[in-house]
């Protein structure tokens, strides 16, 4: 039975991985107060919601994220209004690649604002990758394809969010 | 060139610039067929990977642990006031009459239990709901353990865990799984890792802890292996060999702890190959190479100086071109009537031979003017001794390499119990207790052993290779035994005759 012992191991998985999904949860609706709200009842589903949970071989935290989506998508349905672009959801890049943004006439917003405009599995890699941190290898797994096939995917999306740059 | 060769290009280029490695220039100078297309795409693709998510305040994360932990605490007391709900009992079973729901409910808590859907995290098995709680857990415990000796320690309960779970998974009839078995490689290679980075004194314990979950994992799945389906059995035999070198690298690396800077692996298949033993005159020592007969190991690394003209045994492993010697005893035993105090014991691994096939390569060491037997061919993986004197090298044994055997244990053997049918090694610094008062005990010709005729060979290295092997607490049990003494030949003929009225 569930005990209290799994009790203090979900409570350090909490530790572990609550700036990554709210890191995720905040590039997605970057208002923090409903940020904070989303990320707490993540963690408190997927508690409640564990004896479903399915090890596929991708990490833990893919599946809080997963279900930090998904109440995300309910945040927009009840606000009945589009993922909005913002302008505070991120920090300023590494001072190294600034000149490379310079470069290709970027901001950080802009570039926010265009992944949130990709569909489907072009947008869970492009946020799954550099957004969450997952490597070729947990992304493949999380999404049960070859990691050829997320490279490809990933080869694509990059190229649609050139489009949708070029666009604006 | 095809699309998928950009698109990899892609790929590497940003885990290179990420780690450093590289600059999107430097990526794109080393394409420059594909540097025009490239270069846009990897120009937001460096400007996603800056990105520096949002992180949450401290006073959020508290309060949030805080109605974290209330809900866990009240679902918890909501279990205890409301049972039959958490076991999906129906409510309508309430109002049946007590003997009659009494009945209902003990069968679906056995249901509940034997079905296995809900296990605490620390028991629970791969493909369990709360396994990824457990090894989520272990990835905590590991990022918060900073001493190089500890993570090793907890790399290797958790190597033991993983086969543990692999044996639990046999038992109940269901499928190993294969992903997770494979981590217990991961973790011993890690701490293999983390034991290289320890002062040799610091590092002799992991090795210790090193050699003791190894042989229990040996005798875990030698175990299984023989009772598992076809389907398990690759992922059951390629954790037990990892199991086995995992020892050998144990049980070298105690005698020499240098070898740990050549990072050996327990998922180096070619390990076994590289490890030779050798009984002989030490005819010299020149330019760090060692020749015993015409027997000559290169490179040597050993913790111990002898001179030239001892008469010695010495154990060891090759690797990257170094002879990292493990073992080295002088030995004081009387030549053999009819063998003169030149003669070479060698063995090891058949590695192949010279273009001009005078000479053969046997556990990684150099052996010339080999005859008597052709040699091995193709891929097969022989245990080659031999003994060779007056310039030649004959093969005296020719036999499948340890892979193929079950659990074997090395070391000193410190006590030998003959009442109680019990013998004890020390292996790697660790006591282990073998009984073989129900085994049937052969020397490495083959022929029939008494205990009694082994306690003359305490205090000697000895090789026990045995099967069917179980545990029960502390001390293990076999129904068949083989041994070897590592510093000169065992014979049942030979030796403790006085003890042949023993077992």
């Amino acid at each position: 039975m569930v005990g209290k012992l799994d009790e203090a191991a979900f409570t350090r998985l909490y530790d572990e991985y609550v700036d990554r999904v709210y890191g995720h949860v905040h590039y997605r609706i970057g208002n923090r107060a409903d940020v904070e709200d989303i990320t707490q009842e993540a963690f408190i589903r997927a508690w409640k919601a564990l004896d479903k949970y399915k090890d596929t071989g991708a990490p833990f935290v893919a599946w809080l994220i997963t279900i930090a989506d998904n109440l995300v998508v309910d945040y927009y349905r009840k606000q009945k209004k589009q993922e909005v672009p913002i302008d505070e959801v991120l920090e300023m890049p590494a001072a190294e690649n600034l000149e490379a943004l310079a470069e290709a006439k970027l901001d950080g917003a802009a570039l926010r604002n265009a992944v949130m405009k990709l569909k489907g599995d072009k947008a869970r890699v492009v946020m799954m990758h550099f957004i969450d941190g997952f490597s070729y290898e947990e992304i493949a797994r999380a999404l049960k394809k070859s990691e050829g096939a997320i490279r490809v995917i990933q080869y694509r999306a990059l190229g649609d969010l050139r489009k949708i740059l070029d666009r604006q | 060139m095809s699309k998928l060769r950009k698109e990899d290009i892609l790929a590497q280029c940003l885990v290179d610039i990420r780690a450093g490695k590289s600059t999107l220039e430097e990526c794109l100078q080393q394409h420059p067929e594909y540097a025009e297309e490239l270069k846009s795409l990897l120009q937001l693709a460096v400007g996603l990977q800056s990105t520096r998510p949002a992180r949450p305040s401290e006073e959020f994360k508290r309060r949030a642990r805080a109605r974290l932990v209330e809900t866990m605490r009240a679902a918890r007391e909501e279990t205890k006031l409301a049972p039959l709900e958490r076991l999906g009992v129906p409510s309508w079973t309430r109002r049946l009459a007590m003997p009659a729901a009494a009945a209902f409910i003990a069968l679906m808590v056995v249901v509940a239990a034997g079905g296995g859907t809900i296990y605490a995290a620390g028991s629970s098995l791969p493909g369990d709901a709360l396994y990824p709680v457990k090894t989520g857990v272990e990835g905590v415990r590991l990022a918060l353990t900073k001493d190089a000796a500890s993570r090793a320690d907890l790399r290797l309960e958790i190597a033991a865990q993983r086969v543990q779970e692999a044996d639990e998974q046999s038992r109940r009839g269901r499928s190993v799984n294969v992903r997770a078995l494979a981590q217990a490689s991961k973790h011993m290679d890690e701490a293999i890792s983390e034991a290289g980075k320890l002062t040799p004194e610091k590092a002799k314990p992991v090795l210790t802890h090193l050699s003791m979950v190894t042989l229990e994992q040996q005798v875990r799945l030698a175990k299984d292996l023989e009772d598992a389906p076809e389907a398990d059995k690759d992922a059951l035999q390629q954790a037990l060999d990892a199991a086995r070198r995992g020892n050998l690298i144990a049980e070298v690396a105690y005698g020499n702890p240098a070898v740990l800077s050549t990072s050996p692996s327990v998922e180096d298949e070619g390990l076994e190959s590289s490890h030779f033993k050798v009984t002989g005159t030490l005819s010299s020592v020149e330019g760090g190479s060692w020749r015993i007969g015409n027997v000559v190991i290169k490179d040597v690394d050993s913790p111990r100086n002898i001179p030239a003209g001892t008469r010695i045994a010495v154990e060891g492993l090759v690797r990257d071109g170094k002879a990292f010697i493990s073992r080295a005893e002088v030995d004081e035993s009387k030549p053999d009537a009819g063998q003169g105090r030149d003669d070479v014991e060698v063995e090891g691994v058949f590695g192949g031979t010279s273009p001009d096939n005078k000479t053969w390569t046997v556990g990684g060491v150099q052996v010339s003017g080999p005859s008597g037997v052709e040699p091995p061919r193709g891929d097969e993986k022989k245990v080659i001794k031999g003994k060779a004197h007056s310039g030649g090298f004959t093969v005296t044994q020719k036999e499948e390499s340890d892979q193929d055997k079950q659990a074997v244990m090395k070391g000193v053997l410190v006590r030998v119990d003959v009442p109680a049918g019990m013998i004890e090694l020390n292996v790697a610094g660790a006591a282990r207790k073998l009984n073989v008062s129900q085994a049937n005990i052969v020397d490495e010709d083959g022929l029939p052993l008494t205990v009694g005729q082994l306690e003359s060979l305490s205090g000697k290295g000895v090789k026990v290779e045995a099967s069917g092997v179980y545990s029960s607490g502390n001390v293990w049990y076999a129904r068949q035994a083989r041994v070897d003494v590592e510093t000169g030949s065992l014979k049942a003929k030979d030796i403790g005759k006085k003890h042949s009225g023993g077992n």
